[in-house]
């Protein structure tokens, strides 16, 4: 229990993170990167479910963005950083021979390009989401090589979708072909994650606790090698997960051990979840943007609800659940409710970006150097279609990026080609992301 | 869904075409008239070799024989393929007359929904993509193999096209010998058996133009007859359409394969070239109602 | 209420009486055979409407025509035994069968299954290294160190499957989960130990988490992390009239009362004149041992309050109340408090020796069976490395005891594996763990663990009287807790929102009490042995007011839960209990897809399969204003397609659209009145839940069959296989034999081959003497 005398708005834990933190990490420890130059630049995936009424989406003209209206109005303030690309497709999000199940496919498949194996247990199989195939190449040079984020809180017990596993339904990234990541969705846990839990103590005593760890991590190891060696079969495999995860920790221990970093929030960590879903939304968000703002890493995935979400928005006057809204079959009062509530997931994406760019780094801002896509793998939730897909990407990639327009693309043009390309801006070259064909074209006119 | 419990699937068809001859247009009008009849599923058309207009030309005639109504959002909807890239090959004469067709009142004579080349879908993630969409799919190439090849060669799609693919047809007639690096390529690469349908099975199956054009009396105005019309010429060789027609129903005992090669069985000669052209120039079927009144919001 | 043979349709009384001895095929007179008895039928009869054209529910019977199917198509046989033994098929508005026909077709068929299934070697099936769940590891926490720890507040929660979260195939341990458990082993070795350091004091709240419970009367349920003296301060808001007397307010934790206080009422003169709120603080100052408590403030035989209108009570003008808890602390306790603590047997302080045994000990209990010298010598070595970092006896014996919770063998059930293919019994050891995690959701107890030590466990009277006394022990409640609120899908009471405008007394004290109700209802069932047709139509229930009131059954009151014995027909079982009425609705109204699916699946053991892709939503304007919800569901049976399973799905939650989307009782659903009929799966109808109720004690087997599948995946960790279905039969027979009494079940299930033995994966490697 850490005990301070604040109460714990939100507003305070940030204020009080960002300016401890920001300066004597900055300048003390990584002073090359503060100085521009060879900035590392940052990606991360926003998705949102259910489809999006893209009647209220596409922009009419293609090429440079005039005034955005509909859902996307509330990213007009900074359309300048902004590129909407029209015609993506996850093409294994179709059913194919699979039966119902669309919302498990669509998020499977997303930043995997993967065909979704559709179970309800323990099988699972699907493939390396994007952010995992950059994070094993670039996460190295981060004490986090990944951060998945989420704001859906409440797990159903039993299938999700139509005999797709609700693994497939609640997580983006994908750390193996069977091993997801699940992302924090406990503002607690993500503060911890990102500061650790130790937060109070003097250097020295501080050192002291992490020499100790690491050596509960090597004696765990090698009571765990032992006892591998007289299992087989699945039982191995368990155990197999196990030990990555203990060598990943004792990584990052080692890493923190060597950085000698001391990070001093100064003040008590979120204690829960907040009611009303824009400030959860805002809370995570800021705490993404201050994992990257101190290099803790380079690689976000955030879901802002998993696949089939029937959170409902009291906020904005819309109790109906959102996965039911969005079988309005026409109706246009439903239809009106889900655009409200892309509306509202677009606005709080802008407040985001916004954040971003007034963050500054060196000479630039955090999002000139970052890369943020925003997207669903349905378009329509109604019909449950996986082509023509929403997406935005946000930002400059460090030069990279040259924003500002709408590119429609040829139908059919895998998702996961925007992907590849976000990857190689990195110096990521993957043969291939899932069923991706190529670059997509058109993104940076240089 | 549930309803075709006891019947087979249909097999999926991918058709790369140059659509720049009448025997095209008709394979095309086939290809839909045996899928309303649940024989086949139309899987994936391409077009490669020709400029825009043969894709637009597809679409009209997917929209007329499907009488599909639905906006290109619905997933129920298949996109046309065609190659972006420059240069981009000319347009094809016979598809002129069908796609500047216009009614009394100045509208178009036929719907259409590809309006710019966006609309059209990128060739190589179309051809990988549209053999996964049946468990039995059959690929038939009347056209250069540039895509085919470039398709087959994309990650994992050699695994699908081992499991989905039956058989590869590949037409003469439409010089998918214009780029003969990819058909050898192509020939190489893909892991299924691979039938060329020569010129000659076409002209051994040459049927009278104005047989062909009698045949489409039922429809006061039809894409294809009017392709087949600005066409010209005496007769039409039925090249496609005994190549579609073959891959769809290889022991209909018009066809023998040696070596990989077609070739007419010489007494049924007439016999099947009546039997393409009718199934070309038929009225497609009606689908089964959907039965019940379900309620209306 | 119960249900009487009467009710029981004749052909299946005598279909009983005509197939006696299943499942040997000894029989005196010619035995029924497939060619004779069954496929006459199937082509006269069943195959008018299972043919290849017209496939009813999608059986084509044309394959199956030849007796080798049974075989290959054993699952779809079984459930064509199972509807005609249920008379269900043929349907009502068909030509019957004879009684002879239908008995000699079962009989066939049952002595066909019989036949292959002699030949079937029993497969325990295999379940890799199992993970503890979130559940699991506080309960295993709280048993080992006698420390509180909220994993469910702490952990990621556990994917589910099969309906269930700890599936040992789906339990992963991923990176950020493992940050977790290394960060929650310290601050829980830390509590274990104790006599660290103190921080420096301050205040905490905690708002957000203070409940009301009453009128005057707050709460607040927070984890203490260490030994000290803290100080509760209670906030006070309102005032009353100028002639009002002062008012008690008793602080009390968890519920002992620490300080009594008066508070008084008057508006002061300040606050006249100045019109702010007037708010006071009060405070009392206790030792506290850290763990979980509960903390409370209670205004006391308020008299005062009964002439203050209900509306008005929350109003800072008209009353006064309790508003918030803050803790501050912790402070350095004046005198020494000795807190003893469960995981020091001696004083870490007197030296190594003394810190040794600790660990032996705690070893030997958090690893579940006899430690090995390896384990030792890894636990001293931590504690010898923490000593030369100089750091203290007690601090060195914590990083231990961390070791301990991160070792894989605490983390993990991980059960010798024989070779691949091979069959063998788990150990006794291994078995005292699954019966500990089954009933317990927890470690062995000392009890169990020597029983296992001694390999006396698995003796099958020492396991069944073991089984008996672990079911009377309070810990059992876990089986409530978890078995039963994944089973019947109250666990998901907490994501479940409803719509505020139409449901006003729908808020988080609702939902708990919800909860509650269902868990102390299976609590009751388990503990008094009842029969599992309880569940179903048990007479009694246990309330507290705000439920109560939402029943409309006077006479309780206050916070607390009491058992009440149920006089109506309204309620009665747990599956018309608001919790499950909840959990089957939408936000905004009933659903009687969901309740009839509900049933199907959990009573009647036949899940419908999914629904299609497009299905058009409900029209919801018009449902309770120009039409009934159920006439506007008629278009499911219209719609053939739709029909096939829906025709099995509504009729079942029509019998309970009584209830509306928290559960309440209701006779009309806007201005249209309920109407509650429906027909059951073979014909019969009801009109009112009760005869609902009636007609599903009549399928006793389909429902022992579903709930002994369900317990059976909960009890092993798997989902249940095909070749598990000799074994779901006998735990059927033996819950059967034993009255139907729910702990017939779980000593069943506990003897079964599946819970016992265990079928191996590991190829034999090189080093195959090396054992752990």
């Amino acid at each position: 229990m850490i005990v301070t005398g604040k109460s714990l708005s939100r507003r305070t834990v940030l204020k009080g993170i960002g300016t401890t933190l920001a300066l004597p990490f900055l300048d003390a420890m990584v002073p090359a990167f503060a100085r521009a130059a060879d900035a590392p630049v940052r990606m991360a995936w926003f998705y949102v479910p259910n489809g999006i009424d893209m009647r209220h989406w596409t922009p009419v003209d293609e090429g440079s963005l005039k005034t955005l209206t509909g859902i996307l109005a509330p990213l007009d303030p900074i359309k300048d950083e902004i590129l909407i690309l029209s015609n993506l497709t996850t093409h294994w999000g179709r059913p194919l021979q699979d039966g119902p199940g669309d919302h498990g496919r669509a998020l499977g498949s997303y930043m995997t390009g993967a065909q979704v194996y559709k179970t309800a247990g323990a099988d699972l199989k699907l493939g390396i989401s994007a952010d995992q195939i950059a994070a094993d190449v670039i996460g190295k040079g981060t004490r986090l090589p990944s951060l998945e984020v989420g704001l859906e809180e409440a797990r159903q017990a039993g299938n999700c979708d139509s005999g797709y596993s609700c693994a497939y339904t609640y997580n983006l990234s994908w750390r193996t072909e069977t091993q997801p990541l699940p992302p924090i969705s406990d503002p607690r846990a993500l503060f911890e994650r990102l500061f650790g839990a130790d937060a109070d103590e003097p250097a020295a005593a501080r050192l002291r606790r992490l020499s100790m760890r690491r050596s509960i991590l090597d004696e765990v190891l090698g009571s765990t090698n032992r006892l591998q060696a007289t299992l087989g079969g699945s039982d191995r495999r368990k155990m197999d997960e196990y030990l990555t995860s203990v060598r990943e920790i004792e990584q990052q221990v080692a890493r923190a051990a060597s950085e000698g970093i001391i990070i001093e929030p100064g003040i008590e960590k979120p204690f829960g979840i907040p009611v009303e879903f824009p400030d959860y939304f805002r809370l995570m968000t800021d705490m993404m943007v201050l994992a990257f703002k101190t290099d803790v890493t380079r690689i976000s995935t955030m879901i802002v609800g998993r696949e089939g979400s029937v959170r409902s928005y009291p906020e904005v006057g819309i109790n109906d659940g959102h996965h039911p809204l969005t079988h309005h079959q026409g109706n246009m009062e439903m239809l009106a409710k889900v655009r409200q509530i892309n509306e509202l997931h677009a606005k709080l994406f802008a407040e985001f970006l916004v954040k971003m760019k007034n963050t500054p780094e060196g000479d630039s801002n955090l999002l000139d150097r970052s890369m943020i896509c925003y997207g669903s793998g349905l378009s329509d939730g109604n019909g449950h279609t996986h082509d023509q897909l929403p997406t935005v990407l946000a930002g400059r990639g460090a030069g990279f990026i040259s924003p500002g327009r709408h590119i429609v693309y040829q139908r059919e043009t895998p998702v996961t080609n925007l992907f590849v390309t976000m990857l190689q801006r990195v110096g990521v070259n993957p043969d291939h992301i899932g069923d991706s064909t190529g670059r997509l074209p058109g993104i940076s006119l240089s | 869904m549930t309803q075709d419990k006891g019947l087979p699937a249909p097999i999926g068809v991918v058709y790369n075409t140059s659509m720049a001859r009448a025997d095209a247009a008709l394979a095309l009008a086939a290809l839909y008239v045996e899928s309303s009849r649940r024989e086949a599923k139309v899987s994936g058309i391409c077009v490669a070799g020709s400029g825009f207009d043969a894709a637009i030309f597809c679409d009209i005639v997917a929209r007329f024989y499907t009488s599909s109504t639905r906006v290109p959002s619905s997933n129920a909807v298949l996109p046309i393929g065609f190659p972006s890239d420059p240069p981009v090959p000319p347009n094809p004469a016979m598809v002129e007359t069908t796609i500047s067709r216009k009614r009394a009142d100045g509208q178009p004579q036929y719907t259409r929904t590809i309006q710019r080349v966006t609309d059209t879908a990128a060739p190589d993630a179309l051809l990988r993509n549209a053999i996964t969409f049946s468990a039995e799919t059959v690929v038939v190439l009347s056209a250069p193999a540039t895509w085919l090849v470039r398709a087959v060669g994309l990650a994992g799609a050699r695994a699908q096209y081992q499991q989905h693919v039956k058989r590869v047809v590949v037409v003469e007639a439409g010089e998918a010998d214009r780029d003969p690096a990819a058909l050898k390529s192509l020939v190489a690469a893909i892991p299924v058996p691979v039938v060329l349908c020569g010129r000659d099975v076409g002209e051994a199956l040459a049927v009278p133009r104005s047989r062909i054009e009698s045949s489409f009396a039922w429809a006061p105005a039809n894409p294809v007859a009017d392709a087949i019309v600005a066409a010209g010429g005496t007769d039409v060789p039925l090249h496609d359409v005994a190549a579609l027609f073959y891959a769809l129903h290889p022991d209909s005992g018009c066809f023998t394969v040696t070596d990989g090669r077609l070739a007419v069985v010489p007494e049924k000669k007439t016999d099947c070239a009546a039997e393409l052209v009718a199934l070309a120039t038929s009225k497609p079927a009606s689908p089964p109602p959907r039965g019940g009144g379900l309620v209306k919001n | 209420m119960r249900a009487s043979a009467a009710g029981i349709p004749l052909a299946v009384l005598l279909t009983a009486l005509v197939a006696t001895p299943i499942g040997h095929a000894q029989q005196a007179p010619a035995p029924a055979t497939f060619n004779h008895d069954v496929r006459p039928i199937l082509d006269e009869v069943c195959s008018r409407c299972h043919n290849e054209k017209k496939a009813n529910a999608g059986l084509n019977l044309g394959a199956f025509m030849d007796p080798t199917t049974i075989a290959t198509k054993r699952d779809a046989w079984e459930l064509i035994v199972d509807k005609l033994k249920a008379g269900d098929m043929p349907p009502a508005d068909e030509e019957p069968l004879s009684a002879q026909e239908r008995g000699a077709m079962v009989s066939a068929l049952e002595s066909a299954f019989a036949r292959d299934d002699r030949d079937l070697k029993p497969d325990p099936g295999h379940v890799p290294a199992h993970r503890l769940t979130r559940v699991e590891y506080a309960n295993t926490v709280r048993d080992l160190l006698g420390v509180d720890f909220r994993a469910t507040d702490e952990f990621p929660p556990d994917d589910t499957g099969y309906g269930f979260d700890n599936i040992g195939d789906v339990l992963t341990v991923s990176p950020a989960l493992m940050q977790r458990y290394l960060s929650a082993a310290e601050k829980i070795a830390a509590r274990a130990v104790g006599g660290g350091p103190l921080p420096s004091p301050g205040v905490f709240t905690r708002r957000s988490r203070v409940r009301k419970i009453a009128d005057g009367m707050i709460e607040l349920k927070d984890i203490l992390e260490y030994d000290a003296e803290y100080s509760i301060r209670v906030g006070v808001a309102g005032h009353r009239g100028p002639d009002d007397p002062p008012v008690t307010m008793a602080i009390s934790v968890d519920g002992t009362p620490v300080k009594t206080v008066s508070v008084p009422v008057q508006l002061n003169a300040v606050n006249k004149q100045g019109g702010a709120t007037q708010r006071g603080v009060y405070e009392a100052r206790v030792f506290l041992p850290g763990n979980e408590h509960a903390f409370r403030a209670a205004f006391v035989d308020d008299e005062t309050l009964k002439s203050i209108p209900a509306k008005s009570r929350g109003d800072v003008n008209q009353n006064v109340f309790p508003e918030f808890i803050d803790v501050a602390g912790p402070f350095k306790p004046a005198e020494p408090h000795v807190v003893k603590k469960k995981a020091l047997v001696c004083d870490p302080a007197t030296g190594s020796v003394c810190a040794h045994r600790i660990l032996a000990t705690l070893a030997r209990r958090a690893y579940r069976r006899p430690v090995t010298a390896a384990d030792l010598a890894l636990l001293n070595r931590v504690y010898a490395k923490a000593a030369t970092n100089g750091y203290k006896p007690a601090q060195s014996v914590q990083f231990a005891i961390a070791a301990i919770l991160v070792s894989p063998n605490f983390l993990f059930r991980v059960e010798k594996d024989p070779p691949a293919g091979a069959v063998a019994r788990v150990s006794d050891v291994e078995l005292a763990s699954r019966l500990s995690y089954f009933l317990w959701s927890s470690m062995p107890d000392e009890e169990l663990l020597r029983l296992a030590e001694a390999n006396r466990l698995h003796v099958p009277a020492v396991l069944e009287a073991q089984v008996t006394r672990m079911l009377a022990d309070a810990k059992a409640g876990a089986l409530a807790e978890n078995f039963a609120a994944q089973w019947l899908g109250t666990r998901t009471l907490d994501g479940v929102t409803r719509d505020q405008t139409k449901f006003p007394e729908w808020n988080a004290d609702l939902r708990e009490a919800m909860k509650t109700e269902t868990r102390l209802f299976f609590q009751a069932v388990l503990h008094d042995n009842r029969p599992i047709s309880d569940f179903i139509d048990g007479s009694y229930t246990f309330l507290n007011g705000r439920l109560a009131r939402l029943y409309g059954i006077g006479g309780v009151d206050g916070p607390d839960f009491r058992r009440v014995e149920l006089t109506t027909d309204e309620r009665s079982g747990v599956f018309t209990q608001a919790s499950v009425l909840t959990v089957s609705s939408y936000p905004t109204r009933t659903s009687v897809v969901l309740r009839g699916k509900y049933l199907l699946e959990t009573v009647l053991n036949a899940p419908p399969p999914p629904p299609p892709g497009d299905v058009p939503p409900l029209d919801e304007k018009d449902i309770g204003v120009a039409v009934s919800h159920r006439a506007q569901l008629e278009a499911h049976r219209t719609n053939p397609i739709c029909a096939s399973c829906h025709n099995k799905m509504d009729p079942l939650g029509f019998g309970l659209e009584n209830y509306d989307a928290v559960g309440r009782w209701r006779t009309k659903d806007g201005t249209i009145p309920i109407d509650a009929t429906g027909t059951f799966p073979g014909g019969k109808t009801f009109s009112t839940p009760a005869e609902l109720k009636v007609l599903l004690r009549s399928r006793m087997p389909q429902f022992t069959r579903s709930l002994a599948e369900r317990m059976l995946t909960y009890a092993l960790g798997r989902g249940v296989e095909p070749y598990d279905r000799l074994v779901v039969k006998e735990l059927v027979a033996r819950t059967a034999a034993g009255e139907y009494r729910i702990q017939a079940l779980v000593q069943a299930i506990v003897a079964s081959v599946p819970f016992e033995e265990r079928r191996g994966e590991r190829k034999p490697g090189p080093q195959e003497a090396k054992g752990q």
